[in-house]
């Protein structure tokens, strides 16, 4: 073999190695992805336990975009002591239009504990979860004002707070109005009468013709919320990251990095449009909290607020997700300790 | 400072090594047999040279054979030749030579009878443009050089008769006599050849001194033409490594390295974005460029603030002595050069213009693109003696375009200017020295409008955001670089550039409609920063075969508080292996200042430079190159790179942060990470009388790795492409028709889609916000990984047709016909979700090109 042919050989040889050993590993998308459990939960030192438990959809499908609840599932939280508590699925009206199935149990979280939390569903991957509620802390020298931003009334709330020197703290402010149902009654005869029902009505026309009859109001607050934005001129919040601070807010977020062990005092403020309702069904009650929540919790929430802000300028594709502590799901299940101030601006 | 004294000192060991010495035993001698065992040499020179000679034969290795040829023409040649690899030392005492033994081995260097330098310009006839990359060579000795890129050469030759051979592509070569008894001065003129069609000839080089690849720009392909506006920066797309990028700010892409990776000289001044059309044409008209080298594999020290590669084009400086001119229209614009002389033989005027055209015909073509740009280039040169030259040359150009379809509304509008005077100095008849001050300025400015409809049917809008982005960006620098040719073997490149670049960052603009008036953004205070670099190069022959050329680099930075100093070597190594086989090796390491932060995904130009700082370091590669050449003098040449590249302190936006810049803390929105590529590079070129071909062949890894993204883990580099093919042919049917085809293919991209959908957060606690439009469509797409998908593979098929007059007519005419992209294929594939709770989850695909298949004719008039 001539020196020319070997040389030809060799050079043919390595160029068709190097083609056939080059095949890419990235496909398209095969279009088999599968479902998983979604858990967006917040547990609260306090509150008893309230899950929200879904299931999320494959996309690209050409499926129409819908979100199946998970009722069926098996849901146990335990604690650092091994304590395990199952959660039922909560059928309540109350609940009816939530995307995601609420699993709860009276079982009331402490601070400055661990839990974890365990989801099976046949078909789909089990998902466990486990979080941290941080230490108690107190806030001091509340005081609120009135002031505008960007043209709308807003209510300046100052604070204080007394910031715990043994763990590293993720502080989130958010303000939201809880929803209260009003229900009208009267008594006749020794029987309780709903006036809001056009039977319970009759009733009052016909007995009220003959005797005076009060009418009573009781006031129920529900599980549904109004988000209300804020605003802050804090540069020390982490906020900058996702937005001008000119901007409106739903959440805002703080570490303690800067002032670990020492008291911090803040402000921000929150927009009054809907402090008092316009209409009956947005009545309720405003709730100011200043929370202390696990890492977790605050990666996922302050990626979910840069999201929120981005969705809608950018198209989805371009949009990056919060990424949460589930394994083999999706979602966060997260701790707090909250401080919180109730403010009433209806006529309940 | 302390460390750039360092780096003087270094530069000035470098030259006190490269000056050699120059002693007796220059008398000229012939030997009287060309073959013969040392003893019989030492011997014959004893009897005959007229030297008084001493040695012991205890001493020498008397038997050894040894081959004496007609080159060996002085004593001292002979006797390299004779005692060479012997360990002995040579004393000249009374006029006596004695060899005495040495734990050395022979080295006669010192005794080499004198050398003289042969020094000029070289140039073409008529014009008097300097000719870059001309060969000067002499046949005798195998030595030789090349003329730099302000036409300059310098040769070593000894004292006595030389027959030199200068040669140039498509120039008639020279033989030239000259008697060296001092340095001598000559510049020397060519002629065009008046055959067109004469089989290239291609001298066997000794060594090879870099491994830039020369662009050849006047080529009539379909690779060199857009829709018949020719574009010498599109002949380098053909190159192995690199990638033409469509919708991309400068065009292209070096070895999986990032478009900022790339530095684009001109006239050796930085443009920012050297295109146009969203870089499917490049700023630089044809009839204006006298040489382009890209340099990807080996960066030579003067080189810096680009890790992937330095694009390096020279325009022309203007014909001497007579004006000539070019007009040509084409479909996409109109363009036409002047040059000639101002002051013949003396000063030089080159002024070019081009502006594109709306024709109507052509904008069924266009897919929903409306376009428009211009660019001018002018250069005056004058020769203020044989000693001084001076030249002032000056860019501006712009653009503005209008992408309009279905999910897209896309508005660009950038510019370059660029300016410099520059400075020719030969010191004495071994230095050469360039001197400029430059000026560099680019301003962009993106929007794209984003709107949400209810229903796929596109007809009620939910909400239209328009999000735009402006910055501003200008250099100022000098620079001064000289080169000296040591000695026969030795040339050393020194020079220094100090520079202070000025960046004025703007705030991104989120409205209702897309906002092109500038004074619409708001500015932050400029960020400006000075780097002082000096650099350091030697070029040294170590015998007829191998070349090695270390350098180094060295880059002080300040920005604010911030101080960097980057210490970048180099070195090229060349061997030889037979007349037509050669290999080299390469390791280079690069470092740049400044760091672009884009987001690649949004489809517009949303470029925005920062500068480095304590967060974000220096950008840094680390390149290792390997390469053979096969290169057989008949037009049959083969070349095979392998490389590997590491990149350090590559951007991008961080995980979770904002994609806007709205705050004077922008530094947290970015995070650095780092990259790799890898890859083998293949082409093979046949020069022939009537057929000529090119086939370059690509194989390529390129990846990344944030801290914050995919989890820290590495994922594909968006435009990681496994292959590459890209073939041109030619065909010379007559002296006047010539045809040509060209056909692209490469692997598709790399790119990330969310796979799941899943309830909102804020919707699962039941919070509502009734004021919020989108609140029916609040859902979480979740991502399972960065750059997991692969788009379709991209190719396109491109054929002309050229008629060309006599070239010995005084008026010539070009006609360029053909089809732009027969088979109609994209250029680039965009991968969305539309989604809505009362619609479907669908991935578009959309396959997009800047243009369809498109006819084209174009005529161009040369006087």
């Amino acid at each position: 073999m001539s020196m020319k042919t070997s040389r030809l050989i060799i050079i043919v040889g390595f160029l068709l190695y190097s083609i056939l050993s080059s095949c890419s590993k990235v496909g398209q998308n095969s279009g088999s992805e599968k479902s998983k459990i979604v858990v967006l939960a917040e547990i609260t030192a306090g509150d008893s336990a309230i899950i929200p438990v879904s299931e999320s959809a494959p996309v690209g499908n050409s499926q129409a975009i819908s979100f199946e609840k998970i009722t069926t599932a098996s849901v146990t939280i335990t604690d650092n002591t091994g304590n395990a508590s199952s959660l039922r699925w909560n059928n309540a009206t109350d609940f009816s239009n939530n995307p995601a199935a609420i699993y709860t149990n009276p079982v009331v979280f402490k601070p400055d504990q661990s839990y974890s939390l365990k989801i099976s569903q046949p078909g789909l991957e089990t998902v466990n979860a486990i979080t941290h509620i941080p230490q108690s802390f107190s806030v001091q020298n509340v005081t609120t004002d009135e002031g505008s931003r960007n043209g709308k009334d807003v209510m300046e709330f100052n604070f204080t707070i007394e910031d715990n020197p043994n763990e590293k703290n993720y502080y989130m402010f958010e303000a939201v109005k809880q929803l209260v149902n009003s229900h009208n009654y009267f008594f006749w005869q020794g029987v309780r009468y709903d006036y809001d029902t056009p039977n319970g009505q009759s009733v009052y026309e016909q007995a009220s013709s003959q005797q005076n009859i009060d009418i009573f109001k009781d006031t129920v607050p529900t599980n549904k919320y109004i988000r209300l934005n804020l605003y802050t001129s804090d540069t020390k919040t982490d906020n900058e990251d996702f937005g001008s601070l000119d901007s409106s807010f739903h959440r805002i977020f703080l570490t303690d990095s800067l002032f670990n062990g020492s008291n911090y005092t803040s402000s921000f403020a929150i927009d009054k449009s809907y402090f008092e309702a316009t209409v009956p069904e947005e009545k309720g009650r405003v709730l100011i909290r200043i929370k202390s929540i696990s890492k977790e919790l605050f990666d996922y929430l302050s990626m979910y607020e840069k999201y929120r802000v981005e969705f809608g300028i950018l198209p989805p594709a371009n949009l990056l997700s919060p990424s949460g502590n589930t394994q083999n799901g999706l979602g966060v299940f997260g701790g707090s300790y909250k401080n919180e101030w109730v403010y009433y601006f209806d006529e309940l | 400072m302390k460390n750039l004294f360092l780096l003087l000192c270094i530069l000035i060991g470098f030259y006190s090594v490269a000056i050699g010495q120059k002693r007796l035993l220059s008398e000229t001698y012939h030997a009287k047999k060309t073959t013969g065992t040392v003893e019989e040499y030492l011997e014959e020179l004893k009897l005959n040279s007229g030297v008084v000679f001493e040695y012991s034969s205890n001493n020498i290795e008397a038997n050894k054979l040894i081959q004496i040829d007609a080159s060996d023409n002085t004593i001292g040649l002979i006797l390299q030749k004779v005692l060479d690899g012997q360990h002995l030392k040579l004393l000249e005492e009374n006029n006596k030579i004695i060899l005495v033994p040495s734990a050395d081995q022979f080295n006669i260097e010192k005794f080499l009878p004198a050398r003289y330098a042969l020094f000029g310009y070289i140039k073409e006839e008529g014009s008097q443009e300097p000719l870059i990359d001309a060969t000067v060579y002499e046949p005798g000795s195998q030595k030789g050089t090349m003329s730099n890129f302000y036409g300059y050469f310098n040769l070593s030759l000894t004292k006595g008769i030389h027959r030199i051979n200068i040669s140039y592509a498509g120039m008639q070569p020279i033989i030239l006599e000259v008697d060296m008894h001092s340095n001598l001065r000559k510049d020397i003129s060519l002629s065009v050849k008046k055959e067109s069609y004469s089989a290239v000839v291609v001298q066997a080089e000794s060594t090879l001194k870099d491994a830039s690849m020369k662009i050849a720009t006047a080529k009539l392909a379909p690779y060199n033409f857009l829709m018949g506006e020719a574009d010498p920066v599109r002949a380098s797309y053909i190159l192995p490594g690199v990638e033409n990028v469509a919708e991309s700010f400068n065009g292209y892409l070096v070895r999986g390295g990032g478009t900022d990776e790339n530095l684009f000289l001109l006239d050796g001044n930085p443009v920012y974005n050297p295109t146009h059309m969203l870089g499917a044409l490049s700023i630089i008209n044809q009839t204006v460029v006298s040489s382009m080298h890209l340099y990807k594999s080996d960066f030579p020290a003067r080189f810096s603030d680009a890790i992937s590669s330095v694009m390096d084009v020279y325009t022309k400086e203007g014909n001497m002595q007579s004006w000539h001119g070019e007009v040509n229209a084409g479909l996409l614009a109109g363009s036409f050069t002047l040059e000639g002389p101002l002051s013949k033989n003396k000063t030089s005027l080159m002024i070019s213009a081009r502006h594109s055209l709306s024709l109507p015909f052509y904008s069924p073509f266009q897919k929903g693109i409306t376009s428009d740009f211009y660019d001018t280039h002018f250069r005056i040169t004058n020769i203020l003696n044989s000693k001084n030259k001076l030249t002032i040359n000056a860019y501006k150009g712009e653009d503005r375009l209008r992408q309009t379809g279905t999910d897209i509304d896309n508005l660009h509008h950038w510019g370059n200017l660029t300016g410099s005077i520059g400075w020719n100095y030969i010191l004495g008849a071994r230095s050469f020295i360039n001197t400029s001050v430059n000026i560099s300025q680019y301003q962009n400015l993106g929007g794209y409008k984003y709107t949400l409809y209810l229903n796929d049917d596109d007809q009620q809008v939910i909400q239209t955001k328009s999000v735009g982005t402006y910055s501003n960006i200008q250099q100022y620098n000098a620079k001064s670089q000289a080169e000296i040719y040591a000695s026969k073997k030795i040339k050393l490149n020194i020079g220094v550039k100090a520079a202070q670049t000025v960046i004025k960052p703007f705030d991104t603009k989120i409205s209702g409609s897309l906002v092109e008036n500038q004074k619409s953004f708001t500015t932050f205070a400029p960020l400006t920063f000075e780097e002082l670099s000096a650099y350091s190069e030697l070029e040294v022959k170590l015998g007829r075969h191998l070349f090695v050329k270390p350098g180094i680099h060295a880059s002080a930075y300040q920005f604010k508080d911030y101080h960097a100093l980057e210490w970048q070597p180099r070195l090229f190594a060349s061997y030889r292996l037979s007349r037509f086989h050669l290999l080299y090796a390469s390791y280079s390491k690069m470092s740049q200042f400044l760091h672009l932060v884009t987001n690649p995904y949004l489809g517009v130009n949303s470029d925005i430079w920062v500068p480095s700082t304590a967060d974000l370091k220096p950008e840094e590669s680390e390149i290792y190159n390997l390469g053979y050449s096969y290169h057989n003098g008949k037009g049959w040449k083969f070349t095979m790179e392998a490389y590997y590249k590491n990149m350090m302190n590559v951007t991008n936006f961080a995980d979770g942060k904002s994609y806007f810049i709205n705050s004077t803390n922008w530094q947290q929105n970015i995070e650095s990470g780092k990259g790799r590529s890898y890859g083998s590079e293949y082409q093979l070129e046949r020069k022939g009388k009537k057929l000529s071909f090119q086939i370059a062949y690509t194989l390529s890894w390129s990846f990344r790795q944030f801290k914050s993204i995919n989890n820290g883990n590495e994922f594909p580099y968006k435009y990681d492409r496994r292959h590459n093919l890209n073939v041109g042919i030619n065909y010379a049917i007559n002296k006047h028709f010539e045809t040509s085809a060209f056909w692209t293919f490469s692997t598709g991209e790399v790119y990330t889609l969310p796979n799941q959908v899943y309830p909102d957060f804020d919707n699962a606690q039941q919070i509502s916000t009734p004021d919020d439009p989108l609140s029916a469509y609040r859902f979480v797409y979740h991502y399972s990984g960065v750059n997991q998908y692969r788009s379709s593979p991209f190719q396109r098929v491109d054929f002309a047709i050229n008629y060309h007059s006599k070239k010995d007519n005084k008026v010539q005419s070009l006609i360029t016909a053909g089809i732009y992209d027969i088979n109609g294929a994209a250029d680039q594939y965009n991968f969305n979700l539309r989604g809505s709770l009362s619609s479907k989850s669908i991935i578009i695909k959309t396959g997009t090109s800047i243009f369809n298949m498109t006819p084209y004719i174009s005529y161009t008039l040369k006087f």
